[in-house]
């Protein structure tokens, strides 16, 4: 094993360029698959954290009795989803209708009666969003006799999850799409330094090296060029993460600070190592003595 | 130790040898002789498993090579030392790791195979040359440390391709000295060549080859 290593490493130093080159290669496909992968884990955070900033309205029907306001009230206080409720009166909506027109308050003024429906206000708990939770909550609402239409943001969270689940989709194939060319330039590499060593195999064959003692060596040279490739990758990711996050803060900053997990900066190496013994398993294929 | 029974090598239409039959004990010293194309070499890699007979059996040391399993090959070949007839030495090692190699494939440390290569060399009489690489030697050196490499191991079969074919006469008598040296240890010895000077009145065993026939099994 030892002397396995030690050949692994002076072949990388004896054929350093064309080990650089390969790590460099190796090195962008990863930090590529860093990006989706970062992106993905973003996109995920934001889109979950989205529900949070849209309250439910429920408008309750016009002459509904406080009995029944109050049975509302008690009930959706008591659903596990829900963070706090305010109860809004139509006098109540009507003040808030002036104070939101301002200047333009006076077009109220002509108003026989108030034609504002009371409403219950429901902010939802942060951390335990679940969207078919809220789904069903919403249709049990719109089925009471009491609640005359409940608004929410569905048609835009419909987009944002149909949008999340393209990009998932999309994010899939490129994923396993660079990751066929990483195993395709380790494959490319190993053959290509098989080859060169080839009269060295006969040799070590001759004198009665095992399959696995031949082997060992590339492996370790594969598994080594995609660990640099990966940290490479992750040195990449997490640099564009660091000016993506000041970009974030400064122009979005809606959608909150960005995350880069470190145990994805830790899985590129992980990642490019096992692809890099991959694509050396293949190139040796079936040795024969 | 080998025996070959009706043995047959062909290669595309040309046969290289054909049924061929012999035996030879532990410990022998046995020339294999002939005029080029007599299928001297084929015998010997067919005993060292780089071919396989179209026809016949071999066994070696105990090993049917009709029913060894791939992957047992490279222990067989470990109890089997080759020197090539174009030596196959490392450029981009020394001497000392072209022999060691030998002792690493079979798994040794690097504190034994110190001192086995050391003993090789002095065997070989080329301590001296433990740190220069290949290029550096002459034919007759190269040789010698294809020799050392071959019998690091202590395997109990020697094969040796023409081993004096590129060496002057003191070169050539300094080498078989050795070959004499290592089988007064009990190492069986297979000699192919077609200088008949070597084995002339030594009194040894010979088996002749034409065209690819055993045509005499005698003493030299």
């Amino acid at each position: 094993m030892i002397y396995s290593i030690k050949l692994a490493l002076k072949s990388l130093w004896f054929e350093k360029w064309i080990h650089m080159l390969t790590v460099v290669t190796i090195g962008v496909g990863l930090f590529v698959l860093g990006l989706i992968f970062f992106s993905l884990y973003n996109i995920e955070g934001i889109t979950s954290r989205l529900p949070e900033r849209f309250s439910v309205m429920v408008f309750l029907s016009e002459g509904t009795g406080n009995r029944e306001i109050n049975q509302l009230k008690a009930r959706l206080s008591e659903d596990p989803i829900v963070e706090r409720i305010k109860y809004i009166s139509k006098d109540d909506a009507l003040v808030e209708l002036r104070t939101s027109l301002k200047d333009a308050a006076y077009i109220l003024e002509g108003l026989d009666e108030n034609p504002l429906f009371p409403s219950i206000e429901i902010r939802l708990k942060k951390n335990s969003f679940d969207r078919t939770r809220v789904e069903g909550l919403i249709n049990e609402l719109k089925g009471l006799r009491s609640v005359n239409d409940v608004v929410y943001g569905e048609d835009l969270l419909g987009t944002i999850y149909t949008i999340r689940n393209g990009v998932k989709t999309i994010s899939a194939g490129v994923i396993l799409l660079f990751s066929m060319a990483i195993i395709f330039v380790c494959y490319s590499t190993v053959k290509i330094l098989f080859y060169r060593r080839k009269e060295e195999i006969e040799i070590f064959k001759l004198l009665g090296a095992t399959k696995a003692f031949i082997r060992l060596p590339f492996l370790i040279e594969g598994g080594t060029l995609g660990f640099l490739g990966g940290l490479l990758g992750g040195a990449g990711t997490y640099i564009l993460y660091r000016f993506i996050n000041g970009l974030v803060i400064s122009d979005f900053p809606m959608l909150g600070v960005m995350h880069l997990p470190l145990g994805l900066v830790a899985a590129l190496p992980a990642g490019g190592a096992i692809l890099g013994i991959i694509g050396s398993t293949i190139a040796l294929g079936r040795l024969r003595f | 130790m080998i025996g070959f029974k009706d043995v047959t090598r062909i290669y595309d239409n040309m046969t290289a040898l054909r049924k061929v039959t012999f035996g030879i004990e532990k410990g022998e010293f046995v020339y294999i002789t002939g005029p080029s194309g007599a299928g001297k070499s084929t015998l010997l890699k067919l005993i060292y498993l780089a071919e396989k007979p179209d026809e016949g059996t071999i066994r070696i040391a105990g090993w049917d090579t009709d029913t060894l399993r791939e992957s047992a090959i490279p222990y067989l070949r470990r109890n089997i030392g080759v020197v090539f007839q174009d030596f196959k030495l490392l450029a981009n090692r020394t001497v000392y790791d072209n022999i060691a190699l030998a002792l690493r494939i079979r798994g040794f440390g690097e504190n034994e195979i110190k001192g086995r290569v050391q003993d090789a060399l002095k065997l070989v009489g080329l301590r001296h040359k433990t740190d220069n690489f290949p290029v550096a030697l002459s034919g007759g050196e190269q040789q010698r440390i294809t020799i050392a490499r071959a019998i690091v191991g202590e395997p109990t079969v020697l094969l040796a391709d023409e081993p004096t074919g590129n060496l002057d006469v003191d070169n050539a008598a300094g080498i078989m000295k050795i070959f004499k040296e290592i089988n007064a240890r009990g190492t069986t010895i297979l000699i192919a060549t077609h200088n008949r000077e070597l084995f002339r009145n030594t009194g040894l065993r010979v088996l002749w080859f034409d065209s690819g026939n055993l045509v005499a099994d005698e003493e030299g």
